[in-house]
């Protein structure tokens, strides 16, 4: 038998990958590679069980022999030469896992989630809104985003657009949720950062633009307790923010509010010195900064390159909202067209009714549907007075003594494109139509502008001396997963780097760069921490299509028309408290409970798999099931490795757990596919513990994992410590969020029970946060208990105790120790009634 | 235990007796499963078919309390047929004639009538136990809760002597330990007769090396058991007691007579983490901490001393129990300064030599099996390897004693109490965590169909079990499990508390008292 070889074992030795291991005569090399710290993949081994060899991606070659082999059922052999790690290895390894997640039909990450360009954690957010908790939605967001309120008004909400909700009625509004949830908590006074500010590293940085991606830099980077200092142009904080949103969209009152707590951590601002003019690279590091940011933004703007573009009252969208957010008195004239489609064409029209104009016009080359600014803004500007002209192709301005008096545009018809590009406008000829104009705001694009005009001259920010690369569309050339620049201490972000984008995209810059800049602080890898950060997400097929109950969105409460187009008022009111609620039970939820801790996810991450070339075919398996109280079984994630089926029967011998289907559409149910309440389950979880995926999970710790937990893994507390129920001594893992247990598993590996649990141990928890536990003291006056200080409880006792020895000896007094308690609580209770009262009537009634 | 769990599977046959192992013990179960699947054997000794006794080569399902029969007349056979180890016998132990004399005392017949097991099976048994290599015996509370469960000790250890089936891998006598900490509580003196190390209060030499450490004299009588306790609180003699995360209005035996001992003290302090049964009763209540909200050391049932991690803060003013009880000392006038529990295992380092070696920092990696008496020392994973901590084994004649209550003609059946699966103990935590309340929701009264029939019982029925103290109402569950003229019901449930029922017989030298065995009556509710 296996045990009594097992006493017989002789020590040999293998090489692995060229290092020599250790082995005994009968283990396997997965056994001796673990034992020696050699991590080999592997989705369907547990040391547990007998070796399945189901996943094939332990596989390994061995020396003089043909093929591969599985390590969890190789046989170690004296002089054996074992190689884990080869370009051979890693493609068969790939395509196996390709296989495996063809018919993996399941997120990773939410649809909303995985299209953020920030990944913020909305199904967190928006169920904390759900539940009525504005303070956690905020927290949730701030731990990827400082800005709540202002993006809640101004993003472009990518996630919108994939929410599947959108495939039922209509996609949740999560941006007007997010802006909810912050104003709401605002409104309460609620200001504290996401995680408390670290102590102060010693490490000063300078970030160069007080943009969206600078300010989100300087934010994090001052959590992590770096002396941050902002340098710039301009004379407010704030880029694009303040000076090209128009107020009516973006109050600077919010912006200013949102900006207090950088001043808040410490965050140090220099305005009007710009870049190249009053401070270079090696001036900073000569300054004393261990590293500069660069978020300098995209203030260049692209021209139609068309005849009249010089002439008066042709103005750049920039430099017109620029001008009106700064105050100037701006004159427009009656009418007003506005060359783009973007958020900005929308801005520079909205803002010209405001400024007066009786007409403004859109033009734009694509139809309604490609324009990228926002449905809904569209829908205001129009509500508002603005005209659009869809399908023009600006042609040429007219023109009188140098000034501007209208646009001519050629008619356009789409022509379709290569898949994944929007199609393209071509002009049709003989369709010349002209827009008589007083003013032409030209807003179709900004690009970053790396130079200062003196006298004609272009004077470069960045020369070739300081070190830091520029691609030829004039970008700052950065590694892309790093954000560093060609010179290690200086990392750039934002528009300045990739062209003008979005806020959240800048946002996002901000945030990974502040990540990378303090591991780099840290003197560690930054390429490590980056993918750390940031990992290829794998996206897969989604089949579930829960029937819903059609739920319409909750409309935006809307400044009345007659009122808006005055002044600059806001014109978006926000959601009321119920309101938010309602949209945000609205959300699905798209989320998998496994994503921390799914062994498949990681190595889909390792081996780069983000996008699934064999994707597409649906196994014919049901749903899943709910209703055990424990264990919860979602057989879509089951990859059939049937380690919870040998979990079952070698160690439970319950055989709860069995294979169905057949072929490529085998998954793992219940024998004859009954409930697991109608087997001999004995809901010990093994099978949870056993299972690679997310197709097996502990209902109770999912529900107790408060959902705003997904993403954050560091923000729970994993602390080992010796379960309290039977006297085998199992270790125990508590997870521990919040002060609350939510979440037990057995991590340690010197554990007796080797990872093992039975039910009480591993769902048995909850009492500990059980409302009926005694929080005071209390002592029995008139007949009834009531609640007392320590203070007075403990007089009682001892003056108690005291009179009963002094009146009637010790030996009156007996007291019964714990075989719940510790042992430094039980030596203590029985020193006490030896040495205090003299009394050796100590017993306990757990050795019955 | 002697020996270890992990050394429990590498036994070629191993003998379960009074141990529910898939309830009460589901992990060690699980090492079981294994060792099984590779071929180890089982036998398995309970009146109750439980899963192992489905599982076993061999079940002998023995009347309730004849266990000392049982085990002499394997040993018989063991010896009637050369089975026993002579040099074993010879070179450890000390006894032997006078237990094998004893043997003859009682026939396999006679054992066969007693038991109610065939002379063959009991034949079979011994032959497998003594002739298959390595042998391990591992029992529970169905050896040692009787009137006689140091007889029943006893005698297995006299098994284990003479097969040679102790201090070597795959063998051992080996209780396994019902809840996490009773080990190390036994281990730190909380026993009425012995100090912390098993030094017995009567022995003045160790009484002097505790009383200097500790300041003061100790008292050389043995104090009171329990039971005694609580006797002693219904004559007036104890006047108060100091109850720490116990609850004996459940646990136990005759629970109406627990309570009127309780309430005739003139003092009562209660310090646990909720209002127990046994709580509602005091004058003092004190919070106390729960598992996840302390630092120190529990030992388990194979010696493993290891470290608790506090993990969560207690909820309110609720405080760490070795805490409050440093400060009730202190209120007394003593002067106490632990400020950590690793404070009081530095004190017990230095008082208790199988703890010579515990310190904090040593036991991250797994812990540590005592004894371990320096810091070098690796700590001992099986015990008597070379010989007794006495010496020489000493082999006792036993003779067997019938349970002290049996049934009658008006208390027809045999009550046992014991376990369920998804609960502990009082329940005070267990039904206290909704996921295991929903998966056993209540008490159910196991009850043979055979039986059920007779009294128009069925599964669902609510039922009445009377005894000579108390009367309890559940619902039945016809189940092969339990035998015929015995009923079952877990003690874990305040609503149909098991100890109502049972016993206060005790045993007379560990005064553990007899929960196994007592003489009820069942009827429709």
């Amino acid at each position: 038998m296996a045990e009594a070889a097992a006493r017989e074992a002789e020590r040999i030795e293998i090489t692995v990958d060229g290092t020599p291991v250790a082995a005994w005569t009968g283990q396997t090399v997965m056994e001796a590679a673990l034992a020696a710290g050699i991590e080999i993949p592997r989705l369907c081994y547990d040391g547990r069980i007998e070796p399945r060899a189901s996943c094939r991606l332990c596989i390994v070659t061995v020396e003089g022999e043909r093929g591969f082999h599985t390590a969890c059922t190789l046989p170690v052999a004296a002089g054996m030469s074992v190689t884990t790690d080869s370009d051979e290895l890693k493609q068969a390894r790939r395509l196996t896992l390709e296989l495996i997640l063809s018919d993996h039909n399941a997120y990773c990450l939410p649809p909303c989630q995985n299209g953020c360009p920030d990944k913020l954690d909305i199904p967190g957010y928006v169920g904390a809104v759900a539940r009525g908790d504005s303070r956690e939605a905020v927290r949730i967001i701030k731990q990827r985003l400082p800005f709540p309120r202002v993006l809640g008004r101004v993003c472009p909400r990518p996630c919108e657009n994939v929410c599947r909700r959108g495939n039922h009625d209509a996609p949740v509004s999560i941006c007007t949720i997010k802006r909810f949830a912050g104003d709401d908590a605002a409104a309460a006074g609620y200001d504290e950062p996401p995680f408390p500010q670290a102590e102060p590293s010693g490490k000063r940085v300078a970030v160069g633009g007080a943009g969206p991606a600078g300010l989100t830099c300087a934010y994090y980077l001052a959590l992590k307790g770096h002396q941050v200092t902002v340098l710039e142009a301009l004379p407010e904080p704030g880029g694009m923010l303040r000076y090209a949103i128009p107020e009516y969209r973006l109050p600077t009152r919010v912006l200013e509010e949102e900006l207090e707590q950088l001043w808040d951590l410490g965050v140090e601002l220099e305005t009007g010195v710009a870049m190249g003019r009053d401070f270079d690279i090696d001036g900073l590091l000569e300054r004393g900064y261990d590293a500069v940011f660069l978020g300098l933004g995209a203030h260049g703007d692209h021209q139609m390159m068309i005849p009249g573009e010089e002439l008066e009252g042709v103005v750049s969208s920039v430099d017109f909202l620029r001008r009106v957010r700064a105050g100037e008195k701006v004159d427009v004239g009656k009418r007003v067209v506005v060359v783009g489609g973007g958020f900005t064409a929308v801005d520079a029209a909205r803002t010209a009714i405001r400024l007066g104009a009786e007409e403004a016009t859109i033009v734009y080359r694509r139809s309604r549907a490609e324009m990228p600014a926002h449905e809904s803004e569209v829908e205001e500007a129009e509500t508002e007075g603005v005209s659009l002209q869809l399908l023009a192709i600006p042609e040429r301005i007219e023109g009188i003594d140098g000034r501007a008096t209208g646009l001519c545009c050629l008619q356009a018809e789409l022509v379709a494109s290569e898949e994944g590009r929007r199609p393209r406008p071509v002009a049709i000829e003989g369709t010349e139509f002209c827009l008589p104009a007083d003013t032409i705001v030209v807003a179709i694009g900004q690009k970053p502008k790396l130079y200062h005009e003196e006298g004609g001259k272009r004077r470069l920010f960045l020369p070739e001396k300081d070190g830091v690369r520029t691609t030829r569309w004039g970008t700052i050339e950065v590694d892309p997963q790093t954000l560093q620049t060609a010179r290690p201490q200086v990392f750039a972000g934002g528009d300045v780097v990739s062209g003008a984008a979005t806020v959240i995209e800048a946002v996002a810059a901000g945030r990974r760069a502040a990540d990378n800049i303090d591991a780099y602080l840290a003197g560690d890898d930054v390429v490590a921490a980056a993918r750390k950060f940031t990992p290829a997400e794998p996206v897969y097929l989604d089949i579930k299509q829960e029937p819903l109950v059609e739920t319409p969105r909750q409309p935006m409460p809307m400044l009345c028309p007659e009122k808006c187009c005055n002044d600059f008022t806001e014109v978006e009111l926000g959601y009321s408290p119920e309101a938010a609620r309602r949209e945000a039970a609205r959300c699905m939820q798209c989320i998998c409970e496994a994503e921390q801790n799914c062994d498949l996810r990681r190595l889909a991450i390792e081996y780069g798999l983000t996008e699934n070339r064999f994707q597409g075919r649906m196994r014919p398996v049901p749903r899943l099931d709910d209703t055990n109280p424990v264990i919860h079984r979602d057989y879509r994630k089951c990859i059939a490795c049937g380690a919870c089926e040998a979990i079952c029967d070698e160690l439970v011998a319950a055989r709860a757990v069995s294979l169905a289907g057949g072929g490529m559409d085998t998954y793992v149910t219940c024998a004859y596919g009954r409930g697991l309440e109608e087997t001999d389950c004995v809901f010990c979880g093994q099978c949870v513990s056993a299972c690679p995926t997310g197709a097996l999970d502990n209902r109770m710790s999912m529900k107790q994992r408060p959902l705003p937990l997904r993403g954050r893994p560091e923000e729970v507390q994993e602390v080992d410590t010796v379960c309290c129920y039977c006297g085998v001594g199992c270790s125990l893992t508590l997870h521990v969020y919040q002060g609350r247990v939510i979440e037990v598993s057995s991590q340690n590996p010197y554990a007796v029970n080797e990872g093992s649990l039975c039910v009480k141990g591993r769902y048995g928890f909850d009492f500990i946060h059980h409302p009926d536990r005694l929080k005071q003291p209390l002592v029995r006056r008139d007949g009834e208990l009531v609640p007392v200080s320590w203070e007075e409880a403990l007089e009682e006792v001892g003056a108690n105790l005291e009179r009963i020895r002094d009146e009637h000896g010790g030996r009156a007094v007996g007291a019964l120790a714990s075989g719940r308690c510790t042992n430094e609580d039980n030596y203590l209770l029985q020193k006490l009634m030896r040495s205090v009262i003299g009394s050796n009537s100590v017993d306990h009634c757990a050795r019955l | 235990m002697t020996n270890s769990i992990a050394d429990l599977v590498t036994a070629d046959v191993v003998l379960l007796m009074g141990s529910n192992t898939t309830t009460a013990h589901p992990v060690i179960a699980m090492r079981l499963n294994q060792a099984l699947a590779a071929g180890m054997k089982l036998i398995v000794i309970d009146p109750r078919a439980t899963t192992f006794a489905r599982r076993a080569d061999i079940h002998l399902a023995l009347n309730p309390g004849t266990d000392v029969a049982l085990l002499k007349a394997m040993m018989r056979v063991i010896v009637e047929e050369g089975l026993e180890d002579s040099s074993f016998i010879e070179m450890r132990t000390e006894g032997y004639e006078e237990l094998r004399r004893s043997l003859e005392e009682l026939s396999i017949g006679q054992a066969a009538a007693i038991t109610g097991i065939a002379e063959e099976d009991i034949r079979a048994a011994a032959r497998l136990f003594a002739g298959s290599g390595r042998s391990a015996i591992v029992y529970c509370l169905g050896v040692t809760q009787h009137a006689h469960g140091t007889d029943n000790v006893r005698s297995i250890a006299n098994l284990a002597m003479i097969t040679g089936s102790i201090g070597l891998p795959g063998t051992g006598v080996n209780p396994l330990r019902g809840a996490n900490n009773v080990q190390g509580c036994c281990d730190m003196g909380g026993l009425y007769n012995l100090l912390p190390g098993y030094k017995s209060v009567e022995d003045g030499e160790a009484r002097e090396r505790f009383a200097a450490a500790w300041g003061g004299e100790i008292d050389p009588r043995p104090g009171l058991s329990v039971t005694e306790m609580i006797e002693a609180a219904g004559t007036g003699e104890l006047k108060a007691m100091y109850i720490m995360g116990e609850n004996p209005m459940l646990s136990d035996p005759d629970a109406a007579h627990v309570k009127s001992g309780l309430e005739n003290l003139d003092f009562l302090v209660v310090q646990d983490i909720f209002l127990t049964e046994t709580a509602a009763l005091a004058d003092v209540v004190l919070p106390g901490a729960t598992f996840a909200e302390k630092n120190g050391t529990f030992t388990n049932t194979e010696r493993r001393v290891q470290r608790v991690h506090k993990a969560v803060e207690p909820p309110g003013e609720a405080r760490p129990d070795w805490r409050i009880v440093r400060d009730v000392a202190n209120a007394m006038g003593a002067d106490w300064q632990y400020q950590s529990p690793k404070d009081v295992m530095n004190e017990v380092r230095q008082l208790v030599p199988q703890y010579g070696g515990i310190r904090y920092a040593r036991l991250e990696k797994g812990g540590i099996q005592w004894p371990c008496p320096a810091e070098s020392h690796p700590g001992t994973a099986i015990l008597h390897q070379e010989e007794f901590i006495c010496g020489r084994g000493k082999l006792a004649a036993v003779d067997f004693i019938p349970a002290d209550e049996l049934p009658d003609d008006e208390y027809p059946f045999i009550f046992n109490a014991g376990r369920d699966l998804m609960h502990f103990h009082t329940g005070s935590m267990t039904r206290r965590s909704r996921s295991l309340d929903q998966l056993v929701p209540g008490p159910l009264v196991d009850i043979n169909p055979a039986d059920a029939a007779k009294l128009g019982i069925e599964d669902g029925t609510r039922i009445t079990v009377t005894s000579r103290r108390g009367s309890i109402t559940a619902a039945a569950r016809l189940t092969d499990s339990t035998p015929r003229g015995s009923v079952f019901l877990p003690f874990h449930y305040a609503e149909a508390a098991a100890n109502l029922l049972t016993n206060t017989a005790r045993d007379p030298i560990c005064k553990i008292p007899e929960l196994k065995v007592c003489a009820v009556r069942v009827e429709k509710a």
